[in-house]
């Protein structure tokens, strides 16, 4: 009844993780407990060789809106795991560790998916532990089985994480606020919503102002349409515009998501959130930042110039000459970022084509982290990151 | 790895012929010539300590001769010289009396008891007739130890020959940074435990601390003040004794702790000094500018890792004018093939080295609780600079340098006065406090890779060593 092609074989039902992860989409938790049942009783004999963990990954950062890349990527090691026939804790470790590798080497800036492949094997790697110290009576499928379950609520977790997050940032949107927002980012909208419904209930309508930074992702013109919903004045302004509006309109604070936090509590996002921190910082306006723990990375960027070491690849800056651009091809843009990776949709959580770009926004500029374990100083997070990682 | 590992009880041999050859030649400020006495016998090792301590001993006496020509005050009052600062005649002589009664007073019965590793610990064990050195330091400085040559026959008899002979290397910077001092004291205290026998009526766990390794620890703080490293050793030195039941025969115990000391070089000194350069040479990238500062071992150790990986970078070394320590760095690095830019003294490096540079790595000789970095004098000047140019700043130190009681802020609540260069007119400090917003990072060997810790945040990391204790 197992199958060798997993991958291949989308309608078959001896496999259904994969079949959810490759054709369907939205509700992660449901089908997984039959997952976990009915893929342990089949492990034994299919085969993880020809799972395509970076299909998996895609479809299914295409097929949630809500989903973001460590999550993502997350899930499709669950998805492996639950495809993968081996038989020791040693094997399924090594081969998620491949297949977190191969997914890393397959997008432009791997460091949101490194938060999440890091993270799930970290906590692989104790249950793990946790078992075979809780006594050998415990078989391998028993394991796996309780492995599959936890990874599942842990995927929920982490989704949990987003409306803590916004519970807790909503507070901080007092009356007569003026809050700046930025990107495309779902927990700030979420926060804002938020605290949108808590004025809303308090005093009958929204007491607080948004100006909202259109930087071209997608999700923005939703967002504002969202808040707008709710009766919330929101003022949409080009990214040329940040300084001109944090002085103009008087921002009391600005709120902004983040592809990944590093480790000494500094950012590593969107291109343009470095920009909007150091104006925050020299107008002497709060830089808040929400994001969930699970954006945690074990990743030291010292500077901008720094970023190469840490394994993104992008090539923002391109000195040329006039005789450069005559020398090249015409079609090529000079101001191209990353080159022409078409083939990576999944690299960003916007456009549509390239791999966006990313700076790193130092830990000085950061007032605070908003996460769902707390409001953090940046010099907190490595607190964090040890009792997540030792 | 395996052969660092096993590199460790090296020294231990070294310190020993060390420790008996230099014990023969300290009574040399007395009596003139030992050396010619048995010249045959000796190895180049013993040849090498020897000169060593009859340099220090020749130093000393000359530096006695110097302090006897100076026209201060004698005997009775060896503290008040301390405060006069004989050698400023104008303004120091109005406040003069009241300050000192002020001083005599107020600070010196209700001074808090300090550690014995920092802090203005006065020489219980001087003998009236000697000179303070200390004489021309002014009193607003009273309160920075002074490394000091004690004659070992001054010494309380209670001190191991081991630990006698480290305390003169010591004093006399032959033993230098805080991590071969830490290192070296703890062989000798591996000594001083094998020799160790509990008297009759006696427990060990009871009997060894205070009677025999505080008078050890006493002896060395006065030879010059303890390093951080060497307290927090010390600490758990002591714990571990403490947790001796009071039944535990004396084998098993000398051998727990033998074990415990084996076991804390290798884990906290060999393997950390390993994964430090490891995780530092990781931060290296091809064509980066490293700007450093003097010689420091981590520093050392990690560019030439990087180098042998086969990186291309190129590395600026700032030396200290008083104490050219980078010099050698830099001639070690370019017979390796690295391009080397080498300063003599930290003037001009502000404008164009630190703007140049990519990274400044520089290496700590400890880490207060609040992430300041403790380094030889200089190294803040080259951290303001570079972090007002932008550039990240490196900072390399071990766990067991770090202090967790203790904050500073700035140079002067703890620091050492040099007491090589020092006249009548001037002294030295030896050290400066670089504040944590200057450092972009902390390299530990912590758990390898989560190791990498910012400043601020760097009691994270013994609060988790704690736990895992």
């Amino acid at each position: 009844m197992a199958t060798d092609d997993i991958a291949g074989s989308q309608d078959q039902r001896s496999e259904p993780l994969t079949i959810r992860t490759t054709t369907a989409s939205a509700q992660p938790p449901s089908p997984l407990p039959q997952d976990a049942s009915s893929s342990s009783s089949s492990s034994s004999s299919s085969s993880s060789g020809n799972f395509d963990i970076v299909a998996t990954y895609t479809s299914l950062l295409a097929s949630d809106p809500d989903i973001s890349m460590p999550v993502a990527a997350i899930e499709a090691l669950i998805a492996l795991l639950g495809a993968t026939p081996a038989t020791t804790a040693m094997e399924t470790v090594s081969v998620i560790k491949t297949h977190a590798a191969i997914l890393r080497s397959a997008v432009p800036n791997p460091i949101p998916l490194e938060a999440g492949t890091d993270l799930f094997q970290q906590y692989l790697l104790r249950s793990l532990k946790g078992q075979t110290a809780g006594g050998p009576a415990l078989g391998f499928d028993e394991t796996r089985e309780h492995l599959l379950a936890n990874s599942r609520l842990f995927a929920d977790r982490a989704k949990a994480a987003r409306e803590q997050i916004a519970r807790r940032g909503a507070r901080y949107v007092r009356d007569g606020s003026v809050v700046l927002a930025a990107g495309g980012s779902r927990t700030v909208k979420t926060l804002l919503l938020r605290a949108a419904d808590a004025h809303v209930a308090r005093w009958g309508c929204a007491r607080f102002k948004v100006v909202y930074v259109m930087d071209g992702s997608r999700d923005c013109v939703p967002a504002v349409a969202a808040l707008r919903a709710k009766g919330v004045p929101v003022a949409e302004i080009p990214e040329a515009a940040m300084a001109y509006s944090l002085a103009a309109a008087r921002v009391d604070m600005a709120f902004v998501g983040t592809e990944v936090v590093v480790q000494n509590g500094g950012l590593l996002s969107r291109m343009g959130t470095f920009q909007l921190a150091t104006l925050c910082k020299s107008l002497g306006v709060p830089f808040y930042v929400a994001a969930e723990t699970h954006k945690i990375v074990r990743v030291y960027p010292l500077s901008q110039a720094d970023l190469p070491r840490c394994g993104v690849r992008q090539d923002v800056l391109q000195f040329k000459t006039g005789q450069d651009l005559e020398e090249e091809a015409p079609e090529k843009n000079p101001l191209s970022v990353a080159g022409e990776k078409v083939e990576d949709p999944l690299s960003l959580e916007g456009q549509k084509g390239k791999a966006a770009p990313v700076d790193y926004t130092p830990p000085e500029l950061v007032s605070s982290i908003i996460t769902e374990q707390g409001v953090k100083m940046p010099a907190a997070v490595y607190d964090l990151l040890l009792d997540i990682y030792t | 790895m395996a052969t660092e590992a096993e590199g460790a009880p090296l020294p231990a041999d070294e310190t020993s012929s060390r420790a008996t050859s230099s014990t023969v030649p300290a009574p040399a400020e007395t009596a003139a010539a030992p050396a010619p006495a048995n010249p045959p016998k000796l190895s180049n090792a013993e040849l090498k300590a020897k000169q060593k301590a009859e340099k220090a001993a020749r130093r000393a006496q000359a530096k006695e001769a110097k302090a006897s020509a100076t026209p201060a005050p004698t005997a009775a009052a060896p503290q008040q010289d301390g405060s006069k600062g004989g050698k400023q005649p104008s303004k120091g002589g109005k406040h003069e009396s009241s300050t000192q009664e002020q001083q005599s007073a107020a600070q010196r019965p209700g001074q808090p008891p300090r550690r014995p590793s920092m802090g203005g610990k006065r020489p219980s064990l001087v003998a009236g007739g000697e000179q303070d050195p200390r004489a021309a330091i002014p009193e607003c400085f009273s309160h920075i130890p002074m490394a000091k040559r004690i004659p070992t026959s001054q010494a309380n008899k209670d001190v191991h020959p081991a630990v006698l002979a480290l305390g003169q290397q010591m004093a006399t910077f032959s033993v230098r940074d805080s991590i071969a001092r830490l290192k070296y004291m703890l062989l000798a205290f591996r000594k001083v435990i094998e020799s160790y026998e509990t008297p009759k009526g006696n427990s060990l766990s009871r009997h060894f601390v205070p009677h025999v390794l505080n008078p050890q620890i006493e002896y060395l703080t006065e030879c010059r003040p303890m390093s951080f490293s060497m307290g927090n050793a010390i600490r758990l030195v002591k714990a571990k004794v403490n947790k001796f039941d009071i039944d535990t025969p004396e084998d098993e115990a000398k051998e727990a702790m033998l074990e415990m000391i084996d076991n804390f070089i290798n884990e906290r000194i060999t393997l950390a000094e390993l994964v430090i350069a490891r995780n530092a040479a990781d931060m290296i990238a091809d064509g980066d500018v490293i700007l450093t500062y003097r010689h420091h071992r981590l520093v050392e150790r990690a560019l030439r890792l990087a180098r042998r990986e086969g990186k291309h970078f190129e590395v600026h070394v700032v030396d200290d004018p008083f104490d050219q320590t980078g010099l050698q760095l830099a001639k070690v690095l370019r017979s390796e093939g690295v391009r080397v830019y080498y300063s003599p003294h930290l003037g001009g490096t502000h404008q164009v080295g630190v703007r140049r540079a990519s990274k400044v790595i520089v290496g700590g000789e400890a880490i207060f609780a609040n992430g300041s970095l403790y380094g030889a004098a200089g190294t803040c000047d080259l951290c303001i600079a570079a972090a007002d140019a932008g550039t990240p700043v490196v900072a390399l130190c071990e766990t067991i340098n770090f202090d967790r009681d203790r904050v500073s802020t700035d140079s002067l609540t703890y620091n050492e006065i040099d007491p090589e260069r020092g006249s009548g007119e001037a002294f030295r400090l030896m050290f400066d406090t670089t504040r944590e917003k200057y450092l972009t990072v902390v390299v530990t060997e912590y758990e390898s890779e989560t190791g990498n810790s910012p400043a601020q945040s760097i009691l994270a990391i013994l609060r988790k060593q704690e736990d895992q204790v």
